[in-house]
């Protein structure tokens, strides 16, 4: 293998880890909570470029060298350009049907493109789950008005699926983008927003569907405020108020460690 | 009527066709754009997938092959050999756990094997070894847990169902192996990254030489995963999901189509994990356990190192009762529901 060509290939993968890092883009690609072992990596690609080039000098002073392109890792030197030549998009509304809708461990599942089996278990789980707990679910959901963060998406999002009844006429607000399910009624439309656990390869979708039709196109970030309603499929949204804002700074939402109390 | 003989039958021909592209090309311009934003926005979906496996598993790769050049340095075979015990089972099980405190990983171990066997160790232990070392080690452990942040009971069924199954097949291969040569005469060390292993001495032709194959083995291993990071990408953003969901479903076809795609994908034990997360949601929990259990025991890269190693007869009977074994313990996941 090119000496020469591995060399260059370990510092330029140390230099487009460097920039990911140093421009907070690598949060695009993975949970800020592994961002140390990206910084691990860059440590340990530093050493291998270090030990390649110590490589390269000996061969050189010895004369063993040939500067041919022969030999050159290819595959990994565009993956480490990669970021560098198309600069990191987010993910959309085209993946929606693609990606699963949101399932969080042992919590109440909702992916509808599982098939209708899967739907009539999850429905029974979830009737057994409210069954199970009425005592609990008047403890969960106190709040008249439900405020959606950053912070606080996914766990109010695994509340409200589980304990549907309990925030039926609860007001709510929250920011997302608009997109169309595949498996959708063209009069209806989500508010959605992905979450990431690990790395944006496991993203999946907590969206809230909205009767009607959308009053943006999709890929819009928007502002919501309206009611949480229920139909005989599922909790739905009725909107009382919608504006476009612009895409926050950081799209996603990131799974907290481990699975907190609901 | 004299103007209409002298119109070309070219200048009819150039003039409808101007019109037609006059009429078209908006179309097709508008067309043009639509397929240009559709390619751009469907390969930055396929980029932002395959980065993201890539960074995510590239600690793991890194750590595993700067642990493998320190292995390579200061552990010698026999030192592996004085460790196992003379009894049977303490022997097997000591065997199978060796990964843990030498965490080798499945390019640089055939050679290892070879040399182990070479100095006595009987080839049941060997299989075991062989087996176990690339799944039953730390970084593996760590890499999984990581990947399968919410599923932490998959660790436990690779690690643990990969130790027990060695260990099966390695009771098994002396059953019907005993005592025969497994190895072939005369060959040289041969090793995924295309160097042959020294492991005598430690000069500093020693030094210079494990240094050599830590990076060959760097882009040895990277290149499989960044052809299986690819590869995660498309199938996500390409092939539809009902497709999948119909494939990863069924309890046995899910297990074979994993089985299949861990052969061929080839990926590092400290990376595969990352891959095969991205299957969470479409394909069945005993066949992901499949895929991690199966591929570092065998894939074709593997296969093509222990075909230089070993007999053609023991490499038929490897693959196969490991396919077998393997194949039976995920559908026994998928059975049992003991993974939610």
């Amino acid at each position: 293998m090119s000496d020469l060509g591995r060399t260059i290939t370990l510092f330029l993968l140390a230099n487009t880890l460097y920039q990911l890092i140093n421009n907070g883009t690598i949060s695009l690609y993975i949970n800020p909570r592994f961002i140390p072992l990206t910084k691990i990596s860059f440590v340990l690609v530093v050493i291998m470029f270090v030990l390649a080039l110590l490589t390269l000098i000996r061969k050189v002073i010895k004369r063993q060298i040939k500067f041919t392109i022969q030999g050159i890792p290819v595959i990994v030197l565009i993956t480490a350009l990669s970021p560098l030549l198309f600069s990191p998009q987010v993910l959309g509304s085209s993946m929606i049907g693609q990606k699963g809708l949101f399932t969080f461990g042992g919590y109440n599942r909702i992916d509808q493109v599982q098939g209708e089996t899967q739907q009539k278990t999850k429905q029974n789980s979830t009737s057994d789950n409210e069954k199970k707990q009425p005592e609990t679910e008047k403890k969960k959901a106190t709040d008249d008005y439900i405020k959606l963060s950053d912070n606080n998406f996914i766990v109010q999002f695994a509340k409200i699926q589980r304990y549907k009844t309990e925030f039926i006429g609860k007001e709510i607000e929250l920011e997302g983008f608009i997109a169309h399910h595949p498996l959708m009624d063209k009069d209806k439309y989500m508010i959605a927003r992905y979450t990431v656990v690990c790395c944006a390869a496991d993203a999946q979708v907590l969206g809230f569907t909205v009767n009607g039709r959308a009053p943006f196109p999709n890929d819009t970030w928007v502002k919501v405020n309206g009611k949480i309603a229920m139909s005989k499929e599922d909790v739905y949204l009725e909107v009382t108020n919608i504006n476009q804002i612009n895409m926050p700074e950081n799209p996603y939402l990131y799974a907290p460690e481990g699975l907190p109390e609901i | 009527m004299q103007w209409i003989r002298q119109i070309s039958p070219w200048s009819i021909i150039t003039l409808l066709s101007g019109s037609m592209l006059a009429i078209l090309l908006p179309k097709y311009s508008e067309l043009g754009v639509k397929f240009s934003n559709w390619l751009v926005e469907h390969f930055t979906t396929v980029h932002i997938i395959f980065f993201s496996i890539v960074i995510e598993a590239l600690p793991f790769v890194l750590i595993g092959v700067i642990g493998s050049f320190l292995l390579e340095i200061f552990v010698s075979p026999e030192l592996i050999r004085k460790l196992l015990p003379k009894s049977l089972l303490p022997a097997v099980v000591v065997s199978g756990l060796l990964g843990v405190i030498f965490p080798f990983c499945e390019c640089g171990l055939v050679p290892i094997i070879r040399k182990l066997i070479e100095k006595g160790v009987p080839a049941h232990l060997a299989v075991v070894m062989l087996l176990t070392i690339p799944i039953v080690n730390p970084i593996v452990g760590l890499a999984t847990s990581y990947a399968f942040y919410s599923q932490p009971e998959i660790v436990a069924f690779r690690l643990g169902g990969a130790f027990v199954i060695a260990i099966i097949i390695g009771l098994v291969t002396l059953a019907i192996w005993g005592k025969k040569s497994i190895l072939i005469k005369g060959k040289s060390n041969h090793c995924a990254c295309g160097c042959s292993h020294s492991n005598t001495g430690l000069g500093v032709g020693r030094i210079s030489g494990a240094i050599n194959h830590c990076l060959d083995e760097f882009f040895s291993i990277m290149k499989y995963l960044i052809i299986g990071a690819l590869m995660a990408a498309i199938m996500q953003v390409y092939i539809p999901r009902e497709w999948l969901n119909l494939l990863g479903g069924n309890s046995e076809v899910s297990v074979g189509v994993m089985m299949i795609a861990a052969f061929f994908l080839s990926i590092c034990s400290g990376a595969d994990a990352f891959v095969a997360s991205t299957f969470v949601n479409t394909f069945t929990a005993g066949a992901l356990v499949t895929f991690l259990v199966y591929g570092p025991m065998i894939d074709l890269k593997n296969l093509l190192m222990l075909r230089a190693v070993f007999k053609t007869r023991f490499v038929l009977y490897l693959v196969t009762i490991v396919s077998i074994t393997v194949f039976s313990y995920g559908i026994l996941i998928n059975q049992l529901g003991v993974i939610r």
